[in-house]
């Protein structure tokens, strides 16, 4: 009931955190928002890309002024753009609209006078199509922005040069304030919420049942233990690649915790573990998990940190320097875990060529098939962040493999209700859901 | 306790869209980059204590790991840019003679490499053929611009502007200095014309080693291998003239099994990680999994 109630007392706080700070609005009209394009304060053309400034005809019926300016702080905004929008003129004479920008709450209406707009308004951009334009600035003090109509027309020497300027339409001063809380990313809040609550209930629950917790046999990591066997009969080296992508991505990560495990077998098996490596931080964090592996089965005496290598980053040259150690020193048990590419097969083949155990595991959807068709064993896309919960056995680990499947139920259910409603026409979830 | 609250704030940022936070991310970020370049320097390190004993011991296959290091040493020597040490090379000069010809304005071009193009107001490319050959222009008198370049990377170019007067004649002479460093003329040929080919040597292997693994994945050994090579035959069927001769149904049962069976597979293995991913990511964020740390 307590976590129910935080639950809710999150979400609206989420919500109350995220509802837009603040309008400043001459005419509230609502208008309806096209994309926009992001303008730095510091590029900003000031007077370059102004039309050239003629004298108006005295007999000239005069522009209206816009209609409909309002200034507001956009959604989710960083905390550094205001969001201009206005209705379109009917006036058929005008061809673009003019925003301008001041500091504070000025005294004086923009003129325009020879080519130049009067301080201390500054020009922001024209605008010929568009009925709003979300200005970058460089600081959070308050602007009061200006829009005027224009009719232009084009010289035969191609400058576009003003023919009449209309008053402007003047916003109150508004200041940039920042979100803290992006609405738009709400459901993935809520599914990492979701997921830390089941934790937190999966984790209480392995602290009172202990071990007793039924996780299903993944046959790739059994295979493991039993391959390290067989390199110790052969004599033979395991050879581990931690996959061609940096210590960032979570598929490395989740290959550097299986590692400390196989480095700990390999230490009581008495056999000589290679760790093959695309990048050198992946090296010097593998290299600290092996010799703790090492020390953790009490042969710190046997680890060698010259069999933890740093090959190459580039791609194929990894592949090269891998497959020259594959067929010198001949392996008995390859392990592939990480993120691979192309040259998961030109692993696999070499390895399946020497005739060695081969288990494979990857996250990378397009890298599975070939590891499926070179590998004796392959652990499949989710199992692969499960095996260091499943190799260790510890409560608290296997914890989050139950979290993951409790979520996986609700996503399925989710994937159920989406298909049925869209099937049945009634609504998409998807832009609900993700806007 | 700082690893956790740094995942913490990285997980964090993701939903908090303030400029405050992103300028904190981009510093945290930039420290990684920096050690991540400290760590190249292990890495070459690491490159030299596991090979160099090697060769000294004459281990199977020496030969290649003294290509190795001979190889990144030399990288590692032209990848320094020598030529911004000291003065700074000139591509060549600009001199104006006055009243050099009778009629008009002339450019007279030439170079000391080979392959060396010139550019005049930004107009079509003139060879300027043999070093020390001549190529003259005809010019009218007035101010133009000159560019002397090659097409080849890594050497300077000549970019200058210069008056020409009636009856004048300026004469430019390219002597295009030769750039080292990682867009320098050395490293850039040694990665086109020696690793690209032994990069794209090695992708092509790929070919060979998809057939070898096809032939193994397609035995119908038992139901699973069998389905799967009936999956297969059909959708290469679909994907080939012979099948559409025979009949338009194999490219749309193709197309069905790609966008249907196999795209409901390959979705349910990628929601099935995101969800493994978010939970490894809270093991870790959340310390109970320390073992990348050293330590379990």
């Amino acid at each position: 009931m307590t976590r129910r109630l935080a639950f809710v007392a999150a979400a609206l706080l989420g919500c109350a955190l995220s509802a837009p700070l603040a309008t400043a609005q001459v005419q509230p009209e609502a208008t309806e928002q096209p994309e926009v394009t992001e303008q730095p304060e510091a590029t900003q053309p000031e007077v370059t890309e102004q039309p050239e400034v003629t004298e108006q005809p005295e007999t000239a019926q005069p522009l209206a002024a816009p209609a409909g300016l309002a200034v507001t702080v956009p959604d989710n905004s960083d905390g550094l753009h205001l969001l201009a929008t206005w209705k379109k003129s009917p006036d058929s004479r005008v061809t673009a609209a003019i925003l301008l920008r001041a500091p504070g709450t000025p005294a004086t209406a923009p003129t325009y006078v020879a080519g130049k707009w009067s301080p201390p308004w500054v020009f922001v951009k024209r605008l010929p199509v568009d009925t709003a334009f979300k200005d970058e600035l460089s600081d959070r003090s308050p602007r009061t922005y200006a829009l005027v109509n224009v009719a232009e027309r084009t010289t035969p020497e191609g400058l576009t040069v003003i023919d009449q300027v209309s008053p402007a339409a003047i916003s109150d001063a508004i200041a940039p304030r920042p979100a803290w809380f992006d609405t738009s990313r709400w459901f993935y809040g809520l599914i990492v919420l979701a997921m830390g609550l089941a934790l937190a209930y999966f984790i209480h629950r392995a602290r009172k049942s202990g071990s007793d917790m039924f996780i299903r046999r993944i046959p790739g990591v059994d295979a493991i233990e039993e391959a390290v066997g067989r390199s110790t009969e052969m004599g033979r080296p395991v050879l581990y690649v931690t996959g061609v992508d940096q210590i960032v991505n979570i598929q490395t990560i989740a290959s550097l915790l299986i590692l400390g495990h196989v480095a700990e077998m390999t230490a009581e098996y008495d056999t000589d573990l290679k760790v093959t490596n695309a990048y050198p931080l992946t090296m010097v964090v593998a290299e600290e998990i092996v010799r703790q592996g090492y020390a953790d089965a009490g042969r710190i005496d046997a680890h060698k940190p010259e069999n933890v290598m740093f090959i190459s980053s580039e791609q194929f040259a990894f592949a090269a320097g891998v497959n020259g150690l594959i067929l010198r020193d001949r392996p008995a048990t390859n392990i592939y875990l990480g993120r691979f590419f192309a040259e998961s097969l030109i692993l696999a083949e070499t390895g399946y060529i020497t005739g060695a155990i081969q288990i494979a595991g990857t996250a990378e959807i397009s890298q599975l098939p070939f590891f499926i068709a070179a590998c004796d064993y392959t652990i499949i896309g989710e199992e692969l962040y499960a095996v260091s919960a499943y190799l260790s056995r510890e409560p608290k680990l296997l914890a989050t493999i139950k979290t993951t499947d409790l979520i996986k139920v609700g996503v399925i259910a989710l994937v159920v209700v989406g298909v049925t409603l869209s099937t049945l026409g009634i609504v998409n979830l998807g832009p609900l859901l993700i806007p | 306790m700082l690893g956790m609250a740094v995942g913490l704030f990285a997980a964090a940022e993701f939903y908090i869209p303030a400029h405050e936070v992103r300028i904190i991310q981009e510093h945290l970020l930039q420290w990684g980059l920096i050690l991540a370049a400290a760590a190249f320097v292990l890495g070459g390190v690491n490159i030299l204590q596991v090979n160099y004993p090697k060769i000294r011991r004459r281990e199977e296959d020496w030969g290649f790991k003294l290509v190795l290091l001979g190889g990144a040493a030399v990288m590692g020597l032209v990848g320094i840019r020598w030529h911004t040490i000291g003065e700074d090379p000139t591509n060549g000069t600009i001199a104006v003679v006055e009243h050099a010809t009778e009629s008009g304005a002339l450019i007279r071009l030439d170079s000391t490499r080979a392959d060396t193009l010139a550019k005049i107001d930004g107009k079509r490319p003139i060879d300027l053929g043999a070093p020390g050959h001549v190529t003259e222009v005809s010019v009218a008198p007035g101010h133009h611009t000159v560019k002397v370049y090659m097409n080849v990377a890594g050497y300077g170019d000549l970019a200058e502007e210069v008056d020409v007067p009636a009856g004048g004649v300026a004469a430019v002479h390219g002597d295009l200095a030769l750039h080292w460093g990682p867009s320098g003329r050395v490293y850039t040929w040694i990665y086109d014309y020696i690793f690209a080919p032994c990069n794209a040597t090695m992708f092509a292997l790929l070919a060979f080693f998809i057939a070898s693994a096809a032939f193994r994945a397609f035995r119908a050994r038992n139901t699973e291998s069998a389905l799967l090579l009936g999956a297969a035959i059909l959708v290469m069927l679909g994907a080939v003239p012979i099948g559409r001769a025979i009949s338009d149904f194999f490219p749309q049962l193709s197309d069905w099994i790609v966008a249907v069976p196999n795209n409901a597979g390959r979705r349910a293995i990628i929601m099935g990680a995101a969800l493994g991913a978010i939970a490894t990511s809270l093991r870790v964020i959340l310390g109970l999994e320390r073992s990348h740390l050293g330590s379990d």
